[in-house]
């Protein structure tokens, strides 16, 4: 088994990534289970993945990351034993932090084979959050395994070259790959860095 | 990858100076609407919506909906005034009501902003329209009764 989380501030398009790579892989006839986490107690997420057909568990009324986090590692335990999944996708709420999940993941006594974080970057709005939240929002991508750069269809080339830029100054380990989830440009070679 | 030795009871949401409000209610509309309208009607509700919450600032966040009928569903999600609503679905049909989940969250607001603002944003859009609304539930009890106040 192994586990995906799609991690991101609200809005960077984890949904739509998770719809995406979610298809892939069910098509690649890999058995795949969503757990979706919403912050509020209104979810929906949870409904727009179901309306997919792909299998979907939502978690709501708090984050996955701290005030739900037994319930994360409880659920974890209750997918592997009732569906057996080859594939665990995780997306948290876009407040969470995919370091404290991962965390969580070790300790929960499900033993995957392996797991991937992906952090997903909205492009589009990435200096409206590194000038207002910009802590915050390092500490969300600091761990990631890839760096997603999503929305690069709304974005022309040389405003992706100074955003690739300012975030090798912020994050000069990250190893990035530039996506759109809305046309799947790009999600591919998202999904090969992933190696799963 | 290192361990986060963060204590988990440090809130991730209070940490961001998040805030967030969800409400769902059920919509019926006395003529059916196509799926070109409902699109419309969606993307008006949810403008409103951005407006009572973040004027002309940046939205460090995002507001969506879904909407749910026997004859199909649709999502609207706005994360950005200056870019087109992301819509999908599939409805068939003179839709004539249905289910609506509305959830906001927002770097800067707290919990009853947020509610506030979509409460208001959506009594704006309420007005002129030839709908009736019956609330399911909200994040907030209490809110109930001030929205009951607007239809």
């Amino acid at each position: 088994m192994i586990i995906i989380q799609i991690a991101g501030f609200l809005g960077s398009g984890k949904t739509t990534l998770m719809i995406r790579i979610g298809k892939a892989m069910s098509e690649k006839g890999k058995k795949v289970v969503i757990i979706v986490n919403e912050v509020g107690e209104v979810g929906v997420d949870g409904d727009v993945l179901a309306q997919q057909g792909l299998r979907t568990l939502e978690i709501s009324e708090g984050c996955i990351c701290c005030s739900l986090s037994g319930t994360l590692q409880n659920t974890l335990r209750k997918v592997k034993q009732e569906y057996s999944p080859d594939i665990i996708l995780l997306e948290p709420t876009g407040l969470a932090l995919p370091n404290r999940i991962n965390s969580l993941i070790r300790t929960s006594m499900v033993e995957p084979e392996m797991t991937r974080t992906v952090a997903l970057v909205d492009a589009f709005r990435v200096d409206d959050l590194l000038a207002n939240t910009r802590q915050f929002f390092i500490r969300q991508v600091e761990h990631a395994d890839v760096l997603a750069l999503n929305k690069v269809d709304v974005i022309g080339e040389d405003r992706l070259l100074d955003i690739e830029r300012t975030l090798e100054e912020v994050l000069p380990d990250a190893k990035a790959v530039r996506i759109s989830a809305k046309t799947g440009e790009g999600v591919e070679a998202l999904v090969r860095l992933l190696n799963i | 990858m290192t361990i986060d030795d963060t204590p988990q009871e440090e809130d991730s949401k209070e940490m961001a100076h998040a805030g967030s409000a969800g409400v769902e209610w059920d919509l019926t509309w006395e003529s059916g609407l196509t799926e070109e309208e409902m699109r419309q009607r969606l993307e008006e509700w949810l403008t409103l919506i951005s407006k009572e919450l973040i004027g002309a600032g940046p939205m460090l966040g995002h507001i969506k909906a879904i909407f749910k009928c026997k004859d199909g569903w649709m999502r609207v999600n706005l994360v950005d005034p200056r870019l087109k609503m992301d819509v999908d679905g599939d409805l068939k049909g003179a839709v004539q009501g249905g289910r609506m989940k509305v959830m906001a969250a927002l770097v800067g607001k707290n919990d009853e902003q947020v509610m506030d603002g979509l409460l208001k944003g959506t009594g704006t859009f309420l007005k002129g329209q030839d709908s009736n609304v019956r609330i399911i539930r909200t994040t907030k009890k209490d809110n109930i009764i001030r929205m009951e106040g607007l239809m």
